[in-house]
């Protein structure tokens, strides 16, 4: 199946690498570190006299003001969107962290002066210099991880998407082969028939093609059925499909192509090993909080399955692509009851996809 | 040539029956719906070619094929299929041909055209090679000039005597020419060898018993009782234990 042009995945026109500092989780995680960088100064710099707590006291002073300024500024270029490029993204922030760090250096020397204690005029010079090689070095290794995490994050969005597309593009070769077959067969005795399954095969691949992760309840049962009618063709008197659906249709959106593929699995797995043929049944029933959707066919014996395996992988896939679109609230359960194998889908109408 | 075509999908069976009649050359002269309907009609109809679709119900193609290669004149076999999974590269250097369905006019007549029945001994080699790819589900046994299908399930065991090998099912015994070595190589996970001359089904063992300075394995539901021989005693112990 031909490649689908991917639509920005990363979304990276207007983000940048750096988290949200206007975010009060992210602020109040950086004047931990912060601080606790403060805390690993005061103690290494700490060579007797005055008391350890006012020293340690006097640096997160000036280390919790460059942290909180620096973060201040950040959040206002990320609302206002001043951020280019990661470089300049990298630059800006550098820039604004020594601006920062020589400023609240310049204060804290002209207080600690003012009180008559601290540094004397001479080292005040080595005192700035030493100031913003640490913040220099820190900051490098903020912007660092940030970076490592942003990129890492990418690349499980990309990874997941991959594998999305992956998924949908899963049409059994097989069937899409015997469907070409049955069409050129019945092109030439029922022409009206021919067209009715290029209709439904159309639809069934449009549909696995297409970008949107989810589609009506409808939608998908409207494309199990085209399934269905193609099977029919092929498969004859050998496929009976029993239909039990609530009076009203239920309204639900649901990620595109659940139900379609447990079907194909039930035909492939209980209908098309068996010579005499099989019935499957297709219950939707609603609730005020669920909808339950029951997939159930016969169960095949050892003998009509060989050469039928891995169905586990479809079955993996969608409970999957379930729990991502219903933040893990929706259900699948497999369950075998004498000579019938039946996969239940529970999923609550409440939450939106 | 006489044609035989094969195919559990009805709209598949007409479209090659269809191009099969726009051919002058060849004549239809069956439809099977699955590899046991084949068998039968390849005895009776005696055609020259089959044309045997893969993935069946009952029993696949690929066995089919197996059985029709073991008849007194074999027709040629031409697999028919869908989508070509690995199974298929096997035969690309062999004698056997497959055709991709859809299968074109052109090809199908190509294929037809170049087709001359093989002799019983190149159709054994043609057994050989299908026979890598999974045990038969079924051991096929002439008696009287027809052919009669024993299911693997229903056998208790075989026993090689001088020139033929004794397959002893629920109802009875039948001959057939495999070798035994071969039978075990195909049902090794199934039987298990207690003597140079038998293959025992595991799952049809009751038990074991020594008489003057033998050892005999018994059988449920049958009274037969089989020779174990020295050598292959201690694996006997081994299993007869974990039953």
């Amino acid at each position: 199946m031909p490649d689908i042009p991917e639509k920005s995945i990363t979304g990276s026109e207007n983000k940048t690498y750096l988290p949200d500092f206007c975010n009060a989780d992210a602020f109040l995680r950086l004047l931990l570190v912060v601080e606790l960088f403060a805390i690993v100064f005061a103690l290494v710099s700490y060579s007797g006299g005055s008391s350890l707590f006012v020293h340690i006291a006097l640096i997160s002073v000036v280390m919790l003001w460059v942290g909180l300024s620096t973060a201040a500024v950040l959040c206002l270029a990320t609302r206002h969107q001043w951020f280019g490029d990661h470089l300049r993204t990298t630059i800006f922030a550098i820039s604004v962290t020594l601006l920062m760090t020589l400023l609240a250096s310049y204060l804290s020397l002209g207080f600690a002066s003012m009180l008559r204690f601290g540094p004397t005029a001479q080292d005040v010079g080595f005192t700035l210099m030493r100031n913003l090689a640490i913040a220099l070095i820190l900051v490098g290794l903020a912007l660092r991880y940030f970076y490592l995490h942003y990129e890492s994050e990418l690349h499980l969005q990309v990874q997941a998407q991959a594998r999305l597309q992956a998924l949908q593009a899963r049409i059994r070769p097989h069937f899409l082969f015997n469907s070409m077959n049955t069409i050129a067969s019945l092109t030439h005795d029922q022409p009206d028939l021919a067209e009715h399954a290029i209709e439904n095969l159309s639809d069934l691949f449009r549909a696995s093609l297409a970008a949107e992760a989810s589609i009506s309840l409808q939608q998908e049962l409207e494309l199990t059925r085209s399934y269905i009618d193609l099977e029919a063709l092929r498969l004859g008197d050998r496929l009976t499909v029993n239909w039990q659906l609530p009076a009203t249709e239920p309204f639900l959106t649901l990620p595109a192509l659940t139900l379609q593929p447990l079907v194909e699995n039930a035909i492939y797995h209980g209908i098309e090993p068996l010579s005499e043929g099989g019935v499957i049944d297709i219950v939707i029933t609603a609730s005020d909080a669920n909808i339950e959707i029951s997939i159930s066919n016969p169960l095949m014996t050892e003998q009509s399955s060989r050469g039928r395996k891995g169905n586990q992988m479809a079955i993996e896939n969608i409970r999957e692509r379930l729990s991502l679109a219903f933040d893990g609230a929706a259900t699948m359960d497999l369950s075998e009851t004498e000579a019938r194998y039946t996969v239940k889908l529970t999923i609550p109408t409440a939450e939106v996809v | 040539m006489k044609i035989l075509i094969v195919d559990d999908e009805k709209p598949a069976r007409d479209r090659l029956a269809r191009m099969v009649r726009e051919i002058n050359t060849h004549e239809l002269v069956g439809e099977a719906v699955n590899g046991l309907e084949a068998l039968g009609l390849a005895q009776s109809l005696e055609p020259d070619i089959v044309l045997l679709d893969i993935r069946m119900p009952g029993m696949d193609g690929i066995e089919a094929a197996r059985h029709i290669a073991k008849l007194d004149e074999p027709p040629a076999v031409i697999f028919t299929t869908a989508f070509s999974d690995h199974a298929l590269e096997a035969f690309e250097t062999h004698a056997v041909d497959y055709l991709l369905k859809p299968v074109k006019q052109e090809r199908l007549q190509a294929a037809l055209d170049a087709t001359i029945r093989p002799t019983r001994a190149q159709a054994s080699r043609s057994d050989d090679v299908l026979s890598e790819l999974e045990p038969r589900q079924h051991i096929c046994a002439r008696v009287r000039g027809s052919l009669v299908l024993v299911p693997i399930e229903k056998i208790y065991y075989f026993r090689a005597e001088q020139k033929y090998v004794t397959v002893r099912h629920h109802e009875g015994e039948v001959l057939i020419e495999d070798p035994l070595k071969a039978l075990e190589t195909e049902f090794g996970d199934r039987f298990y060898r207690i003597h140079r001359n038998a293959l025992v089904s595991l799952s049809r063992l009751a038990g074991m018993q020594s008489e003057n300075d033998g050892h005999q394995v018994t059988f449920r539901d049958i009274d037969d009782s089989l020779e174990v021989s020295r050598r292959h005693l201690p694996g006997v112990r081994k299993i007869i234990r974990n039953l």
